[in-house]
């Protein structure tokens, strides 16, 4: 389906998931640094190191919503 | 007062929460180009599809008020909290996708007061107009009371700058970009909420060795839906069966699901009739899978206080519950997130009721009574006034907020005194062609003043015991029973006295009335500007409409899928 928001009858405009991409990453990317960088923090949950795992999962997601961006598909 | 922090941040959980200003202010300056026409400050455009439609209409109702509120509330109320999600959303969602939204969209209308203009007259769309209006700066003005209440509290930010800091950030997206940048920052939210949020739950129940574990540790009325709401007193929320399904499933949900104009002009947005009528249908898939954030995390809580993890005091405060497992289960980067997807929760809150508030303002109050037509260049700059009127009345609803301790209550009484009666008459107006205008007008009123009424008698401890279980059909009710009751009166009222009115009043034409209620369809195909008004509440013209599209992109098959999952959950915790 075409992302109505960049239909060539408006002006040309960044998709919104690209935007959402963008957030996903940017913010994926800092969990999973903290993660690598916290690595000794305990947590309630012993044994998991969500900071690295979740971030993972986000820049995955960014990926996925960056190529949908890309693509111009909803 | 607590004044000890619960959480700190470390750098990079700050350099987290002002990148997250920093996107929402530069989102606004670029969209600022793409919302110069009318069309795109107040409607986006009307070129929305269902994905970013559906998530902005789910998200319009996804603040950071509902996050803490039902997670506390799931603390006092146990599983019955996940009603609020199910039968009290979904069926109505549905509802409004398949039978309401094609008056709303076809008419062209701006607003849902828009809609009562053109079925009855200027002094009903002023009436609803008029107290939508203040529902939505109070209503904002209270996000940003409890976004400085809650950042204070668990980080000790000082008040004034969590205040004016996020009042400034959502003044500047929205006056630059209108409700286009609501609804570019809203499905950013969603997924900010989403990612923010559910890891929550998701150690939770690692950290209790499983789901099945979390719901073994549970007194039974806390893990059941319907199996005991017999009686008022048998659960925790001193309400009956009845009063769930007319409260919840029916009055409450119907009236704010289907004439809360904040939720509706998300449908709006969308580039046809077909999109607008599956936006509601999409959000209720997405509203139906939020008990797995917000009831799970609360059933979590209600586990760790019982085994001494988490501080009893909680139950006092139950509103505190996310924070608190924020605090316990997340490292230095995700208290980060996790503050900003509340942040972004209630400034996405904010910037839904100050969007709301612009439109309504300016077609249904500003132009309504300046009676000549504006240019679309004045009424953008008249939004844009607007916006910061409303953000500057939301800043002054705040601070009164602060010395006002139950102006919540206040806000509760709000809800019921505005949308269940507008319901009735919604309701009414669209499916009964002989409904007139007088008695939509008074029928209206005394539904406000009905619920206002009982409202006040509450808060003025005027109802004796004989009066109390009358109203409420319980002779303890909680401040929930009370407010479910206090909406299933003011709609019956109003139901009762437009008909009654209505019998004695001369209708409408019903030449006047084509294309606003159903059954009364426009003779001449494609009367409207893209040809919608051929659908309008007509099973013939739904029919022209399956014909062309394929099952899987018909709002009736997925209305019924929503349907079937709601049945399969409530069968599941029954």
């Amino acid at each position: 389906m075409k992302n109505p928001l960049n239909q060539p009858t408006h002006k040309r405009m960044i998709s919104i998931w690209t935007w959402v991409g963008l957030v996903l990453a940017v913010y994926g990317g800092l969990v999973f640094i903290c993660g690598v960088y916290y690595m000794s923090n305990p947590v309630a949950v012993r044994g998991h190191h969500p900071g690295l795992w979740w971030g993972g999962v986000m820049i995955l997601a960014s990926l996925w919503f960056l190529y949908a961006g890309k693509k111009e598909t909803v | 007062m607590q004044t000890e922090r619960l959480i700190t941040l470390t750098p990079a959980d700050w350099l987290i929460v002002a990148l997250y200003f920093a996107a929402i202010i530069g989102i606004g300056f670029y969209l600022k180009r793409f919302a110069d026409r009318k069309e795109d400050f107040f409607e986006a455009g009307r070129r929305n599809g269902v994905w970013v439609a559906g998530l902005a209409f789910v998200s319009a109702n996804l603040g950071a008020i509902e996050m803490l509120g039902w997670s506390g509330g799931t603390v006092k109320y146990g599983m019955l909290v996940s009603h609020f999600y199910w039968i009290g959303a979904v069926p109505a969602m549905i509802f409004l996708g398949l039978y309401m939204m094609p008056f709303y969209y076809s008419t062209r209308i701006h607003s849902v007061p828009g809609y009562l203009l053109l079925r009855f007259d200027e002094r009903t769309r002023l009436l609803s107009a008029f107290s939508f209006a203040i529902m939505t700066v109070l209503m904002s003005g209270v996000n940003l009371y409890l976004m400085a209440l809650v950042f204070r509290t668990i980080l000790g930010w000082n008040w004034d700058v969590s205040i004016w800091s996020s009042a400034a950030a959502v003044a500047c997206y929205i006056t630059l970009g209108g409700l286009l940048s609501a609804i570019f920052t809203e499905v950013i939210q969603f997924f900010l909420i989403w990612f923010g949020l559910f890891l929550v739950s998701i150690l939770g129940i690692m950290d209790l060795g499983g789901l099945g574990r979390v719901f073994q540790g549970l007194p039974p009325e806390m893990s059941r839906l319907w199996a005991d709401t017999g009686h008022a007193s048998g659960n925790a929320m001193g309400v009956n069966w009845f009063g769930l399904a007319m409260g919840v499933g029916f009055v409450l949900s119907f009236g704010f699901w289907t004439t809360d104009f904040l939720l509706v002009q998300r449908a709006f947005t969308a580039k046809d009739l077909r999109t607008a009528r599956l936006t509601p249908i999409l959000a209720s898939f997405f509203k139906m899978f939020l008990p797995f954030i917000v009831v799970v995390s609360g059933l979590v809580a209600y586990r760790l206080i019982a085994r001494g993890d988490l501080p009893d005091s909680i139950l006092k405060n139950p509103d505190s519950t996310l924070p608190y497992l924020i605090a316990r289960y997340y490292p230095p980067g995700l208290i980060g997130l996790g503050i900003t997807a509340l942040l972004a929760g209630f400034m996405a809150g904010q910037a839904g009721n100050v969007s709301a508030f612009n439109t309504v303002w300016t077609f249904d109050i500003y132009q309504a009574l300046r009676k000549t037509k504006a240019t679309d260049a004045h009424l953008v700059k008249v939004g844009r006034i607007t916006t910061l009127i409303g953000i500057l009345i939301s800043v002054a609803a705040a601070y009164a907020a602060k010395s006002f301790p139950t102006i919540m209550d206040f806000l509760q009484a709000i809800f019921s005194w505005v949308n269940a009666p507008l319901f009735a008459t919604m309701l009414l107006g669209m499916f009964w062609k002989r409904t007139t205008s007088p008695a939509a007008f008074w029928g209206l009123l005394a539904g406000m003043i009905t619920s206002f009424g009982i409202f006040l008698g509450f808060r003025l401890h005027l109802w004796g015991p004989g009066a109390t279980y009358a109203l409420t059909f319980s002779d303890r009710p909680s401040d929930m029973a009370r407010n479910l009751w206090q909406a299933i009166w003011a709609w019956s009222m109003t139901l009762l006295v437009t008909l009654a009115i209505t019998m004695a009043t001369r209708p409408k034409e019903e030449r006047l009335l084509i294309g606003l209620v159903r059954g009364l369809v426009p003779t001449e195909r494609g009367a409207g500007a893209n040809g919608d008004d051929a659908a309008i509440g007509t099973g013939k013209a739904r029919g022209i409409a399956a014909v062309r599209e394929p099952w899987l992109g018909r709002p009736g098959f997925w209305a019924c899928m929503a349907l079937a999952l709601v049945v399969i959950l409530n069968l599941i915790f029954w």
